[in-house]
């Protein structure tokens, strides 16, 4: 159904989960109650302070005035916001404040040029009530937001173009090239701070909130523990309860250590009677004796002296007895409160009257694992993908967003104390300090530190080409530590099917742990809990105390809500009311009819995929559907409205009966005889009440009958087995003929591979970038690929292949390529590397200047590598060939602060720091840009391309795994030739094929050979492309054998081989590991200041190292005086005065006039000259520097 | 060796070497891919800066391509060469390698955007004769407000150095096919006789190799029913050999065969020469 997939993202962008989710958190008009807004209603000032939104000043500090500030909405008097009331905070629009104090709107483009960022201020409402007196709200800039590209808050957001009317897709597109520069086709997505772009990565995360039970080893013992995440406001606690060998169950709370009787706990929270504890707990009657003895040990007074724990009061006593012993009561007090209201569950709320709600809680936690050790439950999958959330830009921003304005509060609040003043009007805009904020924003997304100690949350955008783009934005991390195995939660649960792709993940120690998403998935945003409540209260939930009972439980989020009599009715009662449109396709219901459970979820963070709903055997999609859609009448959100498609999470997709297909398609069409494949056939019949299917073959246009797959069982059918996999797997074709890693590695290797990355690839200020010079659309095609928009920026070529040997130069992996076809530009391409200056100021007034250092500038190199500056700017002007060394941008520094003294007293000289093209590299100057900073300093882009022809070493791939590098290029006569005078372009070798199992690769080249020879695209499109038979037949009437194999002539003998040659025309991707950017000698260099010994790396032309194994051959060998030399002479030799006297044997020193004297005895005659390594100098030093004396006593040589 | 032109074209052409053996047929092919000199835009020279136009227009003298792209798609463009006007640059007797009408021709491309610069741009310095052949190869999509001037050089190479120096493509042999059904030995290269290249074709070329036709192939269930076989002998005979090619249109056919036979011809008897003046 893939038209289905075509209407989907009609609607939605690829990134459109980012987006969304940001969209979501930004304060726009059309989201009055957006996550932002939420965060500033429920800010504490101080955890002292109850009110939400308000700040409170001290009153000691403002001489007994009572100031209060409200920055929230206001609220009522139970203290709910009123919805209606205006949003406090507004977003404006990206802007860019010039040192000269002038603002302008500012576009990503101009963002990249300039190293600027991409934010918009955000504006807060502040009302001061002073002694009750409320005033005139201030409206105050309170900082800058990054802001993502293409989200609701950016320029480039098509509802902030300013046009007239509504723009077509088209003229959109054209918009953003002509007004913005952009390329039609980027996804957005991203940030971009000081010029770079950055991806926020989705987090995986165990699902908050929920009780999840499973056995722990301890001590060789099975215990049975229940884990709680609780998650409030950014702020998680793990509450954990397990039951002891001797059935006694405990509670562990974070921050308080040790553990808590349940039993104490739960009568802490003022659950005083032991009837109450037992109704909270006990399900069944096996574990009323369990509970008994819980209860009873805690009335033991030898345990709990004096009179073992019966009231509220005694289990407090025993509680600040054992977490605040020996403190004053107030603070004993305190501490308790803390862990009871703050620290215990505190997603069930934070003050004294939620406490019974946890105590309930706790009795439900304890039943589950009451449950687990009577083994009426099993343990909880915690890979299940229905206990994992995923958190997205907007939700991490969030939690960002949260902490920062904490603290910009916090300063506030410090300040107007401070300062605070009688008779003197508060003005908030004064004391604020926005930088606080924007500065903490920014701080995180540049380096990927966010809050909470994670690192890596934000990465450079991988521009390589657009794939790599698109999948970097689609991934997803677990938390989970890389060195650990956690085998478990590497392999592929059958939960993420259709969630997340099965093959694209990394290889290594991330296989797993790093995930991308499924081609068509939504991720939840969240309906409001109380909504579903209430209407579970309409249709007859029961609230009933305690936990025994024969009717269904009803959960909403993990949360016990009520009880229910019917709950098959009840189910297929919210399904009815989600698939009529009046309940909100965010809740997913699901009955658990071994438990007993209804499972309602309506919270963020849920990846869902889309399923048709099939109703009595029926699809409820229908050809009026499709053909409604085509023309544009229907949407995917109108289908999904009107129950025709659902989104169901893992929760959900338990409780269904999936069909993969609605038919299987017969082999041959039962008229022509066609071989068909399963797009080539339409559903006459769909979504009417037959039992057979009607399909129409697309080669003769006849109807014929098959019988339809769907039973009475059936809930859902597929939409298309292809959304299984993700972006990079959805470009291989055939992948269902391949061997699985195979797949992951061709999925791995199209985001190496080069092609037209952006259409704006001139003006972009990448540091690093490349182009394929003539990128060219697969002959075979997938269908994700026109979603991914792979024609309209493709990264390969078609390339005719012959898979045969070829004199030995296509060995392991080698290929072995044709000149001619190289010249004629076959896998051409451009680096792209762009260096930077910025006339930097600094403290004293002094800054760097862009110019050609004159000859006095310490450091200043001869006139001749200036020879190419313009002499008034310093700046090198474009086309120029330039070579590793040259300089690009003239600039000169003012001296550093701290030099060595000279002698006299003459001005410190100006340094020269120029920027000189890399070691190694060369090319052509291909721009100059020339800009103004943030902070009004001329800020210089050269950008240098440099031309990259195959050559030998150079890595190309097919996209089937298939990788090898060039290992000879061969002159197009030498190369074997068909009788029509077809020269293949590359060579592979056999032996890639068997072992490996690529059958895929083998089909693509059928069928780009089909491909070429009919002039058409061939659709290889997994689980549905062409079929085998059909390109065989294809190849047959095109006058090739049907096996694709064809008979070559020698090109240097002129014989013909005496083999049948396997030709065919397959897509392959040239990688970006080049030969030019790899190789690496050196014969003399640069050596460590500290150690003497030769550099490491080829960035700074560093030796190779001869290393312990090496070093163990040359023993092997005997060859004692290359071991010298290599590691000696060649490394870190060095010649040094020892001084002789043997209760001295220090190093001794030349001084100025040339004399060698031992600087501690003062020895000036018996000095020797000592070969050593500069290493073993070192170690001597720095032994002397911890006050170890080494002596080096010197004997004549023997 | 005997050459039967059996068609001929202006860009196309098709052979039958008789009495010959593979090594001379591969001969005349590698010469044909690889010896045969033609013209073709060697270097290239970009105007830098701003391109004033005569109503006072400025333009910048960028494109979306890089220069060196633009550089190699012109070098690609097939120009009309008459060999016996051309020398070699390096051995050119006129102007030992200066550059002369008689070993280099100049071509200039001055487009202003927008719009699409193509092989119709190349204004050759001298005789219109020497436009390139194909008119509508596109070089460059310009912008508005981009301009192209290009000097560009063109000299005679062979295909050794650099493919655009090649002026024959596709070239290729086959050794004849026997074929033989029952007792009838047929010409599978006769139209009239149902080859299929996929059932009747084999790689044996010492004895004839029998070989069973498909029923549900087309091309074999037509031989079947005029020749009432089940299945065929097929062999090759590798003296005489088929061989074909295309020129790229700055050649014809013919004058690049004679032209490659010639070469052939200077060799051997080069060799003859030498083999004489040593026996």
């Amino acid at each position: 159904m893939r038209e289905l997939i075509d209407a989907f993202f009609r609607e939605r962008s690829i990134v459109n989960h980012h987006i969304a989710s940001f969209n979501d958190f930004l304060p726009t008009i059309d989201n009055p109650n957006s996550r932002m807004q939420r965060i500033v209603d429920n800010l504490r000032s101080s955890p002292e302070d109850e009110r939400r939104g308000i700040i409170k000043l001290d009153e000691d500090r403002t001489e007994g005035d009572v100031i209060e500030i409200r920055i929230g909405r206001k609220r009522d008097d139970r203290g709910r916001i009123d919805l209606e009331a205006k949003p406090t905070i507004t977003l404006g629009l990206p802007v860019v404040k010039e040192a000269n104090g002038a603002t302008h709107p500012l576009n990503p483009m101009e963002s990249r040029l300039r190293n600027l960022n991409y934010t918009a201020p955000i504006y807060l409402d502040f009302t001061v009530i002073e002694n009750g007196i409320e005033r005139e709200p201030e409206r105050v800039h309170i900082g800058n937001f990054p802001i993502m590209v293409k989200s609701k808050r950016c320029l480039l957001y098509k509802e902030n173009m300013e046009t007239e009317g509504e723009l077509t897709i088209d003229e959109y597109r054209r918009k953003l090239i002509e007004d913005t520069q952009e390329d039609p086709f980027d996804p957005g997505g991203y940030f971009i701070i000081g010029g770079t772009e950055r991806a926020l990565i989705s987090l995986e995360d165990l699902a908050p909130n929920r009780v999840l039970v499973e056995f722990n080893e301890r001590y060789g013992r099975k215990v049975e523990v229940a884990k709680v995440f609780s998650q409030k406001e950014g702020y998680r606690a793990l509450t954990l309860m397990e039951k002891k060998k001797d059935g006694q169950l405990i509670v562990s709370v974070p921050t308080a250590s040790g553990q808590i009787p349940l039993i104490i706990l739960m009568k802490s929270l003022g659950m005083e009677k032991d009837e109450d504890i037992y109704n909270a707990v006990v399900s069944t009657p096996e574990m009323a004796n369990i509970v008994y003895a819980n209860i009873e040990e805690c009335q033991n007074k030898k345990v709990y002296p004096p009179n073992g724990i019966f009231t509220r009061d005694d289990a407090i006593n025993y509680l600040e007895k054992k977490f605040a012993t020996g403190q004053a009561k107030e603070y004993r007090i305190k501490k308790v409160e803390s862990i009871l209201d703050r620290s215990l569950l505190p997603h069930l709320g934070d003050t004294r009257e939620d406490r019974i709600k946890k105590a309930i809680f706790l009795g439900r936690v304890a039943r589950t694992v009451l449950e687990l050790s009577l083994g009426m439950r099993r343990e909880d999958d915690k890979d299940h993908y229905a206990n994992k959330r995923l958190k997205l830009a907007g939700d991490l921003m969030e939690d960002l967003f949260r902490v920062a304005f904490a603290n910009l509060v916090k300063d506030l609040k410090y300040q107007l104390e401070r300062s605070y003043a009688r008779r003197r009007e508060l003005k908030i805009s004064s004391a604020i300090r926005p930088d606080l904020l924007t500065q903490r924003l920014l701080h995180a997304l540049a380096t990927g530190n966010w809050v909470g100690g994670r690192a890596g949350v934000s990465q450079l955008l991988d521009r390589t080409s657009n794939m790599s783009a698109l999948s970097h934005l689609r991934r997803v991390t677990s938390p989970l530590t890389r060195s650990q195995p956690h085998f478990e939660a590497r392999d592929l649960h059958p939960t993420q099917w259709g969630r997340l792709c099965p093959n694209e993940t990394p290889e290594g120690q991330n296989c797993g742990l790093v995930k991308n998403c499924a081609l068509v998935i939504d991720v939840s945003e969240g309906f409001p809990e109380e909504e579903v409540k209430l209407l579970l209260a309409d249709l007859g939930t029961k609230q009933v105390k305690g936990q025994q009972t024969q009717l269904t439980r009803v959960y909403v989020n993990g949360d016990l809500v009520g009880l229910h009599e019917d709950p098959k009715l009840l189910v297929s009662e919210i399904r009815e009311r989600r698939r009529s449109g009046l309940l909100s396709h965010e809740v997913n219901v699901r009955l658990d009819e071994n438990m007993g459970e209804i499972i309602i979820n309506c919270d963020e963070g849920r990846i869902r995929r889309p399923l048709l709903v099939v109703k009595e055997g029926h699809i409820v999609f229908s050809r009026k559907h499709v053909d409604e859609l085509k023309m544009g009448r229907l949407r995917f959100s109108d289908l999904v409205r009107n129950g025709v498609v659902e989104w169901i999470d893992a929760e959900e997709e338990e409780d269904t009966f999936i069909a993969l297909y609605p038919y299987d398609v017969p082999s041959r069409c039962k008229e022509c005889k066609h071989p068909l494949s399963r797009n080539d056939v339409t559903w006459v019949n769909m979504g009417s009440r037959d039992d057979d299917a009607e399909l129409e073959c697309v080669h003769c246009h006849k109807t014929f009958r098959v019988k339809s797959m769907i039973t009475k069982d059936h809930t859902h059918i597929e939409v298309d087995p292809m959304v299984i996999l993700g972006v990079a797997s959805g470009v291989v074709p055939y992948p269902e003929h391949n061997s699985s890693p195979r797949v992951t590695m061709g999925a791995g290797m199209a985001k190496q591979s080069l092609g037209l990355g952006s259409s704006n690839y001139r003006l972009r200020p990448d540091t690093r970038s490349h182009l394929l010079h003539y990128p060219e659309q697969p002959l075979v095609q997938t269908d994700s690929m026109k979603h991914v928009s792979f024609n309209e920026r493709p990264a390969g070529q078609n390339f005719v292949v012959a898979v045969m040997s070829y004199h030995g130069y296509n060995m392991e992996d080698a290929i072995v390529m044709n000149r001619a076809s190289i010249d004629r530009g076959l896998g051409r391409s451009s680096f792209m590397r762009t260096y930077r200056a910025e006339e930097r100021r600094y403290p004293g007034g002094q800054e760097d200047h862009f110019e050609i250092p004159s000859p006095d500038v310490r450091g200043a190199r001869a006139d001749l590598s200036y020879a190419n500056l313009t002499p008034d700017d310093g700046l090198i002007s474009p086309e120029v060939l330039v070579n590793g060394g040259d300089v690009l941008i003239g600039k000169t520094s003012p001296p550093r602060f701290l030099e060595e003294e000279t002698d006299f007293l003459t001005p410190q000289k100006r340094r020269e720091t120029s920027v000189t093209v890399r070691h190694g590299e060369y090319g052509w100057v291909d721009s100059v840009m020339l800009t103004e900073s943030e902070n009004g300093s001329k800020l210089a882009k050269v950008k240098v391309r440099d031309l990259r022809v195959p050559e030998l070493g150079d890595k190309f791939a097919s996209r089937h795994g298939q990788k090898g590098v060039i290992g000879l290029i061969a002159p197009q006569e030498d190369m074997p030739f068909t009788a029509q005078g077809i020269i293949p372009d590359l060579i592979i070798n056999p032996h890639a094929i068997p072992s490996r199992m690529t059958v895929a690769h083998v089909l693509e080249q059928i069928g780009g050979k089909v491909g070429s020879l009919e002039g058409r695209f061939i659709d290889g499109t997994p689980f549905s492309g062409e079929r085998e038979d059909s390109m065989r037949k294809a190849l047959e009437d095109n006058g090739f054998r049907s096996n694709g194999k064809e008979i070559l002539y020698d090109g240097r003998t002129g014989r013909m081989i005496p083999a049948e040659i396997f030709v065919g025309v397959i897509y392959y991707q040239k990688l970006h590991h080049m030969v030019s950017g790899k190789l690496h000698v050196r014969s003399r260099g640069p050596v460590q200041i500290l150690t003497r010994q030769p550099t490491e790396g080829r960035s700074r032309q560093g030796g190779l190292r001869f290393g312990e194994m090496e070093r163990d051959c040359l023993i092997g060998h005997g060859a004692a005086m290359v071991i010298k030399d290599r590691l000696l002479d060649e490394s870190d030799g060095t010649i040094q005065y020892v001084c002789g006297n043997q209760d001295c044997g220090h190093f001794a020193i030349k001084d100025r006039k040339g004399n060698l004297r031992c600087p501690v005895c003062e020895n000036t005659s018996k000095i020797y000259p000592v070969q050593t390594s500069y290493a073993f100098k070192l170690l001597l030093d720095e032994l002397l520097s911890l006050g170890v004396v080494m002596r080096l006593q010197l004997e004549d040589m023997r | 060796m005997k050459i039967k032109v059996l068609s001929a074209a202006p860009e196309a052409m098709r052979l039958l070497i008789e009495e010959t053996e593979p090594a001379y047929a591969n001969a005349l092919r590698r010469v044909l891919v690889a010896d045969v000199p033609k013209m073709a835009i060697e270097d290239v020279e970009f105007h830098l800066g701003p391109i004033r136009a005569e109503d006072g227009k400025e333009y910048e003298s960028v494109s979306p391509l890089f220069d060196e792209m633009i550089a190699h798609r012109l070098g690609l463009i097939p120009i009309p060469t008459d060999l016996g006007l051309y020398n070699r640059r390096e051995g050119c007797p006129n102007c030992h390698g200066e550059g002369c009408p008689n070993c280099t021709i100049i071509y200039s491309v001055n487009k202003r955007g927008p719009g699409l610069v193509t092989s119709a741009d190349l204004e050759p310095i001298g005789d219109a004769k020497l436009r390139p052949a194909d008119q509508k190869i596109p070089i460059v999509k310009l912008g508005d407000g981009q301009a192209m001037l290009v000097y560009a050089t063109a000299i005679l190479g062979d295909g050794k150095d650099h493919a655009k120096w090649q002026s024959t493509h596709g070239v290729g042999y086959r050794y004849y096919p026997i074929l033989k059904a029952g007792t009838k030995t047929l010409d599978a290269l006769d139209p009239e006789v149902p080859f299929c290249e996929s059932h009747m074709q084999s790689t044996a070329t010492e004895e004839e190799e029998t070989l069973e036709l498909a029923s549900d192939c087309k091309t074999c269930k037509k031989f079947m029913d005029l020749y009432k076989v089940e299945s065929v002998k097929a062999g090759n005979d590798p003296t005489r050999i088929v061989m074909e090619f295309e020129t790229d249109g700055s050649l014809s056919t013919k004058a690049v065969l004679v032209a490659a036979l010639d070469i052939l011809a200077k060799r051997f008897s080069e060799t003859a020469t030498q083999a004489s003046a040593l026996a």
